[in-house]
Parts: structure tokens; sequence; C-alpha cells
């Protein structure tokens, strides 16, 4: 759950009930993913200047008053979403308001194809210095003998623990002593008694 | 799904089931006829309103009345919390228990790794039963002597909260644990059994995370800002 990455999506239409129709779809069917709801170009420009979206719904005129500002959206994948919204065009992608859910379900299934991790971060071994880093915390050392042992910085070895919860999938010392006995990376006769 | 207090309690509970001992927690038993969810809670001599914005927080994860929820009395609060520690403490925990001890037992001596999982299952027994212990023991009898002694419904002085991050740890064994079967469990076991330990691990986890929500944002708040004001 914690390595999954949540897709973040921006809703851009002139009609309110479209918007929270295509959140819900897309909160339901396309989980996880965040919606952002805006009123029209302009909010959306102001908020996009902040944050960053992985897709655009918007309509074909809130597109047009944006097609100045295409710098905007241009990590964004923009789907022009009404009724009747004409061919694809390019990089933009387009769904029809007007068919129905199910229909409305594949076209999103086909435009969110992406995988929902990340592999090439969630499938990596656990580098060696995280390796020292987990046979420590499993021996019951805190993080500043873990620095000292290891010659490091208190901070670094912050990142490498965040960085073996997200890799793993494990939080707690208890949970990742499991991991360390059952890949053998200790031995049971390590771990001290709590 | 929000629900309302005068909806059918029978088409509620038909829809979500795991309503079910939440509402045990307020007296309310099955055989719940076609009465509305304010006719139960009245009979139960429970505040509808009260039971509607537990149930609601309960099932919707990103629905949460706070503002509602802190108009409530403090008393009703830590009633409802010490219903769910006895819940936890004479279902919830054996109920997991057994199931993971069958599913351990039926993988045979020499799959250890399954073993290993009780050990953190014990851990999250040991930590979850001492906070109950102090809960009931020490902070609730606290609150409520507090609460005779002040007109206001008002605890209370000198207490001593479990921390955000011993909450969090309790929730992130069950998390693990669930994590651990589904990722890395390996050798002989059978996935059925394996699979109602998971389902265990999920409710108690989904149900102690609400409850723990309730502590943290609401309880210890009024509990605190009362203390302030005395």
């Amino acid at each position: 759950m914690m390595s999954t990455k949540v897709n973040r999506a921006a809703v851009v239409l002139e009609d309110t009930l479209a918007s929270v129709g295509l959140r819900t779809i897309l909160s339901d069917y396309f989980y996880p993913i965040e919606v952002d709801i805006f009123q029209g170009p302009d909010e959306f420009s102001s908020a996009v200047a902040i944050s960053r979206y992985d897709f655009c719904f918007i309509c074909h005129p809130f597109y047009n008053c944006l097609c100045s500002n295409q710098h905007l959206l241009h990590e964004c994948k923009i789907v022009v979403a009404q009724k009747n919204p004409g061919r694809p065009d390019g990089n933009v992608s387009v769904l029809d308001t007007a068919l129905t859910p199910e229909e409305i379900i594949q076209i999103l299934s086909r435009i969110i194809r992406r995988p929902m991790t990340d592999d090439t971060e969630n499938r990596k071994e656990l580098t060696a210095r995280e390796t020292d880093v987990l046979k420590l915390v499993v021996t019951g050392k805190i993080n500043k003998e873990i620095a000292d042992e290891l010659s490091i910085g208190f901070q670094t070895v912050l990142s490498h623990r965040k960085n073996i919860t997200n890799k793993l999938g494990i939080k707690t010392v208890s949970g990742l002593t499991f991991y360390a006995l059952s890949c053998g990376l200790v031995r049971p006769e390590d771990i001290k008694e709590k | 799904m929000i629900l309302y207090k005068s909806m059918n309690l029978s088409e509620v509970i038909r829809e979500n089931p795991t309503t079910i001992p939440v509402l045990g927690r307020f007296g309310i038993r099955l055989g719940v006829g076609d009465k509305t969810v304010e006719e139960c809670a009245r009979e139960c001599g429970a505040d509808p309103e009260f039971i509607i914005a537990v149930l609601n927080t309960y099932l919707n994860d990103s629905f949460f009345p706070e503002k509602q929820l802190r108009t409530f009395r403090a008393g009703q609060i830590i009633d409802y919390m010490s219903k769910t520690n006895e819940y936890y403490r004479r279902f919830q925990i054996p109920t997991t228990e057994k199931h993971l001890f069958a599913f351990v037992a039926m993988g045979g001596a020499q799959n250890g790794s399954l073993a290993e999982i009780c050990n953190i299952w014990k851990a999250f027994r040991e930590k979850l039963s001492a906070m109950i212990d102090r809960d009931e023991v020490s902070d609730f009898p606290k609150y409520r002597q507090m609460l005779d002694e002040s007109a206001f419904d008002s605890p209370t002085r000198g207490i001593e909260p479990a921390t955000d991050d011993e909450e969090e740890a309790i929730e992130s064994l069950l998390e693990d644990m669930q994590n651990i079967l589904i990722k890395y469990v390996g050798g002989d076991y059978d996935q059925n059994m394996c699979y109602a330990v998971i389902f265990s691990l999920n409710r108690f986890e989904r149900d102690l995370r609400q409850n723990n929500r309730i502590r943290r944002r609401i309880l210890l708040p009024l509990i605190s800002g009362l203390d302030k004001s005395q």
C-alpha cells in the first residue's frame, strides 16, 4: 500500500455534475487516485503552477483558453472530456461524457493504463548499505548507534530506513526482524531480547 | 455510503455487516426488525446522533465529522472507547489468534517462518493489552472521576495519553503482518487459512485505525482543551 503510486487528476469541466460524476468513477474504479475539481481554466492555472497532475480532464472551451499556456499542461496527459469531443489529436485523448458508464470506464482504463506502482523502485533489492542498516536495526541498535557504527550521518540512517520500509513494505522492527531472519541476514541468537 | 438516523437499521446492516460489532458497543443487538437507527438507539438509551457519527466515521475512510464529534460529551466517547477495548479483548484478539495459530499449526513444524509471524502477533498483543490496561485502569477512571466532579462533563488534569507514535506502531504491526503474509510467506502453508488470517488482521487494523482516529482527534483534544480551561 505504501509504495503504490497515487495518480493525481484535475477535472476542469463546465458541468458540475459531470465533474462530480467523473471524480466518482475515477475514485471508485481507478484507485489510488486523487481528483481535484476546478471551476474553470483560471482556477486550474493557479493550482497547476504549484501542483503536478498526471491527468487533466478538460472540456474544449477551457482547453482552448489554456492553449496559449501549454507549458502548464506539458507534464499532464490531456483528456478532452465532453459530449461529442471529436477525434483524438496528437497526445490529446478524448472522452465522450455521453457514453454509458461501462464505456466510459473502458476508455478510462485505456487512458490510465500505466502501472500503478513504480516498478523500478518497487522491485529493487536492498542495497548493501541498506542491508547493513537493516541488520543493525533488528539487532536492537538505535539510529544514533547505527550512524556511529557505520560512520554515516544520522539523517543518512533515517534515509536508509525509509528506503528499507518502502522497498519491503514493512515498517516495524518486529516485521523487519521476521524478514531478516527469513532471508538469513541475521541468526536468531543475534536478536536482542526486548 | 453515508448513513442517516432515519434509515432502516436492518438495511444498513445488510449492506454493511461490519457495523455489527460497532452497534454492539452501543448495546444494539441483532433482531432489529424494521426499526430505524434512531429507534434502535433510543431503545438502548444511546444517542442516535453519536451512533450515526461513529458509524459514518467507521465506514468512510475519508469522512471524519470532526466538528460534530467534538460536540458530543466526553463521557459518551469514553464509554464507547471502553466498550471497544472490551470488544478487542474478549472477541477480536482471541478470534484473530485462533485463525493465526490454526494457520501456523497447519503449516507444519518445518515451516519456521510461520512461527516467526506469531512473534509479531505477540508483540502486537502485548502493546495493545498495555494500551487497554492503561485506558481501563488509569486514564478512563481518572477522566470519569473528573467528569463526576465537574458540572460541565469536563475532564481532567495530569493526563498522559498514548502518543501518536505508540498508536501508529500498534497499527503498523498489523499492517506489517499482512504485508509479510502477502509478499513473503513461503514453504508449506494453507492458502485458505492464510486468507482467514489476512481478513481478520485487516478488519482489526481498520477498526483500530478508526478508533485511534477518534481517540487522537476528538477525545484527546477535548480533554486537553478542558484541562487548559481549568
